[in-house]
């Protein structure tokens, strides 16, 4: 299942997959997240991390200070020397949500504002992260951090995590490390970080902030929501632009300033893109009209692409005993 | 059609703001919230012609609204209809009060009052009715309508200012209020011919000064008709210091005298605030060493006490640093002391503090104006030339015999007797030598006290008593006292009863003199009276109600008359450098107080010195705001006259066409009409706009 939807992740073909707007017309959350991921098994992902468990890995000769519990004690029999018998770790994925739930997203002009569309896919993600036994957390921001759950895989938490996914929001401006920092001094142990934003913000200590996330072991995944009509200044008439985080207000005819402005916001996503290009971070690009589901494929894609690239890490440089 | 103020045309070019707007401005429809301008940079609107068509009629509405509203500014008038009238000849009456009180005499004010008038006189046209009065204290005709009616147009200017200079200003106050009432009371009395009545007006030339008195308006009804038009008098530099004598009373004074205090006034507009005050030689130079400094901020007064007098007879003080100097002088007079004969009629000691005589003494000690020579007698040893040495006499006891005749005649020629019988006895004898029934008279004690209760305050004896904080006679416990009948005596009229209803004091005529009949003592065997407050003050109410003290009016002023004490004989006067004239013979009052200074009076028993002084108001010369006049009831109307430089430019006749036909007010509620109109259209034409474009992007 999960290769068949990779391969239909990479092509265009959208027949068959829920229309956003339909999508969107179903009031709760929890329904919606849920009809995205009818469909999808629960999935056990393999973790590179190792622990007590019955999946044998590999073994290693004892040094000072480790375990004597993993000691095998058969092979000390059998051989006389002192090994540590390591084993596969199996618990599960610890994933965190990050979702922008500042002003700028309740922008939309075909009937999804992002930040429908945004909340719609972390609960898509949680409910499918979920369904896998995966431990799923939130951190909604805007100016500031609003809300955080730590990551649980029980499944009132779920329900937790709807509920504060469907608060309304607060915030006016968007502030996007802060809730990076906040998650490196909340989340200690390594997992996975989803940033769902439409990075209407400067970048400039963005990349800092990303660099130590990842240098800290995080695995991060950006989904980067445009509007079309965001994307192309799709006006024809003037008008007069304005800005819903901080209100000013500019007279705007399209039809002389679209050239430009189409230049300018290619030039930010390109700069959103690079910048999680060199970080190793995985950017998707969602505009609000395209399908949920394809951001779930990209999600499950980018998880793959990463476990065989571990999985192949570990086979090149691993000992065996 | 023509224009007053044609200058307020040039709002006309505002006319080309909407046309701009409308060209310039590509209104947008609406708004769009978008999620951030970061990448959006302004566009500057284009000029289209599809807005030109759209909003052709908004254009217009806001180009006429504009435009009315600047014809309106500029004051129209039609001129046809102006010279229709003046041809037609409806007649304008017109009364100029002119001030000549003592602030005219600053520096070119009076040169400038004269000028406004000689251009008033002049605008007006040959028909029209002018009348000029000139007033200070009093209001004065200087030109009557009859006499100006039969005066060729060309010779009344002339005759008006030669009238004028004839009377300048003198030195007297400001009755601003009843020389407006005397001059609506002149347009008011001029006949009408109904047909042919124009604008009736006061033109009131004056520097209105804030110390000119409008209290007589208070009571006056301002006739709507008669319009009040304020031809200010501007002096220059703005600003005056003044200072009067402070008067100090009979009572507080030692008898040493009380050192010479002065109040140094500053008016609001004052530039200067430090200033000398001292004694001034007769050559006019200040005296050295009787000079202080005085700082008195604009606006205030200070209280400033001279030094002793350098050189005797010096009564002259100035004020020095001030720009205007008709004002700061005042003349002090030394205090001179009168003596006045008692004679107490009773068989006690003086020194016996249960007698009426104790209590009398002290009542009356010497001060620096009065000293009260107290000559106690027995009955028996009155004589005739006691009674009449003395000045005023009270008796206890009674008097029989031809001494009781003698005091009969003193009292018919003007003599004043104050009765206060200790027993029945007495009160018996004196209700006789009244010509009352004894029967009447009894004793009479109160089982527990009697109060004074019903007192006739409007009497001149307890009128100072009359307010409440004072009228309280209550507290006065009366043991004992005498009762009679008034009745039965002539004449007697009850002053003061007790709460019982008997009298308690009389007032009986007796010729040109009074008998005061108090039926009980003030000593602590009848009552409280001696030991209370009221008594002293009952004293003095009863001396100064018989005429045998006389309280000079604090601070005469010019125009204040000076009441002569007829014990002097004053039969010549002195007015301050001027020659002696004669006084009318046996007169009371002296009426000529035309200027400051020392007035002396010389007569066959004695001389006095008053020294008269300028109306404080004077000295405030900050102007008046016309809105405390319009308070008063007056219709003003606004100044219309330019200076007196531009007045070959003033054209009356069509300041008053304008203000006939008020086209003014046409054009505003034109406009008023046309910007309703605008916004309808408007209304309507947004709400078109937003049906046909609806809010999508």
């Amino acid at each position: 299942m999960t290769g068949t939807t990779t391969s239909s992740a990479a092509g265009t073909v959208r027949r068959g997959y829920i229309d956003p707007r339909a999508l969107m017309r179903i009031g709760s959350l929890e329904l919606r997240a849920r009809v995205v991921v009818e469909g999808f098994w629960n999935g056990l992902h393999r973790s590179p991390y190792h622990g007590f468990s019955a999946e044998f890995t590999e073994y290693r000769p004892y040094s000072s200070g480790d375990d004597p519990r993993y000691v095998d004690w058969r092979v000390l029999a059998r051989s006389d020397r002192v090994y540590i018998k390591k084993f596969e770790d199996e618990t599960n994925l610890r994933c965190h949500l990050l979702v922008d739930r500042s002003r700028s997203m309740d922008y939309g002009s075909a009937g999804i504002t992002k930040a429908d569309y945004g909340t719609t896919l972390a609960a898509t993600l949680a409910q499918f992260l979920h369904k896998q036994g995966d431990a799923v957390g939130l951190m909604t921001f805007d100016e500031r951090v609003r809300e955080y759950l730590p990551a649980r895989a029980r499944s009132t938490h779920l329900r937790q995590l709807f509920l504060a996914l469907d608060k309304p929001a607060e915030g006016k401006t968007t502030d996007l490390v802060a809730p990076l920092e906040h998650m490196l001094a909340l989340v200690r142990k390594r997992g996975l970080l989803v940033l769902v934003s439409d990075f209407l913000a400067p970048l400039d200590r963005l990349e800092s902030s990303l660099t130590t996330l990842a240098t800290c072991g995080h695995e991060i995944l950006v989904f980067h929501l445009v509007d079309p009509s965001e994307a192309s200044l799709s006006f024809d008439a003037p008008l007069l632009f304005e800005d819903l985080e901080t209100a000013r207000t500019l007279f705007v005819d399209p039809e002389v300033a679209r050239v430009g402005y189409r230049e300018r916001f290619a030039a930010h996503t390109e700069a959103v893109r690079r910048l999680c290009e060199r970080q190793g971070i995985g950017h998707h690009r969602l505009a609000t009209d395209e399908p949920l589901e394809l951001a779930l494929f990209a999600f499950l894609k980018t998880r793959q692409q990463r476990h065989k690239s571990v999985r192949g890490a570990r086979a090149g440089g691993g000992r065996r005993p | 059609m023509s224009f007053l103020a044609p200058l307020f045309l040039a709002g006309l070019a505002a006319l080309s703001l909407p046309i701009l707007f409308h060209l310039a401005r590509r209104t947008p429809r609406q708004r769009m919230r978008f999620p951030s301008l970061m990448f959006l940079v302004p566009t500057t609107p284009r000029l289209t012609k599809r807005n030109r068509l759209e909003h052709w009629l908004l254009l217009a509405l806001r180009c006429l609204a504009l435009a009315l509203l600047a014809f309106g500014f500029a004051r129209p008038f039609l001129k046809e209809a102006d010279q229709a009238s003046a041809a037609g000849g409806r007649i304008r009456r017109q009364v100029i009060l002119v001030d000549r009180s003592a602030s005219l005499r600053r520096d070119g004010a009076w040169a400038a009052a004269l000028e406004k008038v000689d251009a008033l006189v002049r605008a007006a046209a040959p028909a029209d009715r002018i009348a000029v009065i000139a007033f200070a204290r009093v209001p004065t005709v200087l030109l009557s309508f009859s006499e100006g009616a039969s005066l060729p147009a060309s010779d009344r200017a002339a005759v008006v200012r030669q009238r004028l200079e004839r009377a300048p200003p003198g030195w007297e106050a400001t009755h601003l209020g009843q020389a407006l009432i005397a001059a609506a009371e002149a347009l008011t009395e001029e006949p009408v011919q109904a047909e042919r009545d124009g604008v009736r007006e006061v033109v009131l030339v004056s520097d209105l000064q804030s110390g000119a008195r409008l209290d007589a308006l208070q009571a006056f009804e301002w006739p709507s008709e008669v319009l009040v038009r304020v031809e200010p008098v501007v002096v220059r530099p703005a600003g005056n210091a003044g200072m009067q004598a402070v008067v100090t009373s009979a009572e507080s004074e030692t008898v040493d005298g009380a050192p010479v205090r002065v109040r140094v006034s500053n008016s609001l507009d004052a530039t200067s605030e430090r200033f000398t005050v001292g004694w001034t030689q007769p050559s006019g130079e200040a005296a050295s060493g009787g000079q202080v400094e005085a700082y008195v901020p604009a606006g205030q007064s200070r209280l400033v006490t001279l030094p002793p007098r350098p050189a005797a007879g010096l009564n002259r003080i100035t004020l020095r640093g001030d720009a205007h100097p008709f004002d700061n002088t005042v003349w002090v007079t030394d205090t001179e002391r009168r003596v006045v004969p008692v004679l107490y009629v009773g068989q006690e000691q003086a020194a016996d503090a249960g007698q009426p005589l104790y209590f009398l003494k002290r009542a009356l000690p010497a001060n620096a104006r009065w000293e009260f020579r107290l000559k106690p007698l027995r009955t028996e040893t009155v004589d005739t030339t006691s009674l009449r040495e003395a000045a005023w006499v009270v008796a206890s006891d009674p008097l029989v015999g031809t001494v009781a005749d003698t005091l009969r005649a003193e009292v018919q020629a003007g003599k004043s007797l104050l009765l206060v019988p200790k027993s029945t006895e007495a009160a018996r004898a004196w209700v006789v030598w009244l010509g009352g029934r004894i029967d009447a008279v009894r004793e009479e004690k109160a089982s527990r006290y009697a109060m004074w209760g019903e007192i006739d305050f409007q009497h001149p004896v307890f009128a100072p008593f009359a307010d409440p904080r004072f009228g309280d006679f209550t507290k006065i416990h009366v043991w004992s006292h005498r009762v009679l009948d008034p009745a039965s005596i002539s004449g007697a009229r009850v002053l003061a009863r007790f709460d019982t209803g008997d009298p308690a004091l009389l007032q009986v005529p007796l010729g040109q003199g009074s008998v005061w009949l108090l039926t009980s003592g003030w000593h602590p065997a009848d009552s409280q009276l001696g030991v209370s407050s009221k008594f002293v003050p009952l004293l003095w109410s009863l001396l100064e109600s018989s005429g045998v003290v006389r309280t000079d009016a604090p601070g005469v002023t010019v125009g204040d008359p000076i009441l002569l004490d007829p014990a002097l004989g004053l039969t010549r006067v002195t007015r301050p450098g001027g020659p002696s004239e004669p006084l009318p013979t046996g007169a009371t009052r002296f009426e000529g107080t035309t200027e400051p200074g020392l007035y002396l009076f010389s007569g066959t028993r004695g001389d006095a010195r008053i020294s008269v002084g300028l109306d404080p108001g004077e000295t405030r010369t900050e102007p008046l705001s016309p809105e405390e006049l319009e308070q008063r009831g007056l219709r003003l109307k606004a100044p219309e006259m330019p200076s007196s430089r531009d007045r070959a430019r003033v054209d009356l006749p069509a300041l008053e066409a304008e203000g006939r036909q008020k086209l003014w007010r046409w054009f505003i509620g034109a406009t008023l009409l046309v910007v309703v109109v605008e916004s309808l259209v408007a209304a309507r034409a947004r709400r078109a706009a937003v049906m046909e474009e609806g809010v999508t992007p």
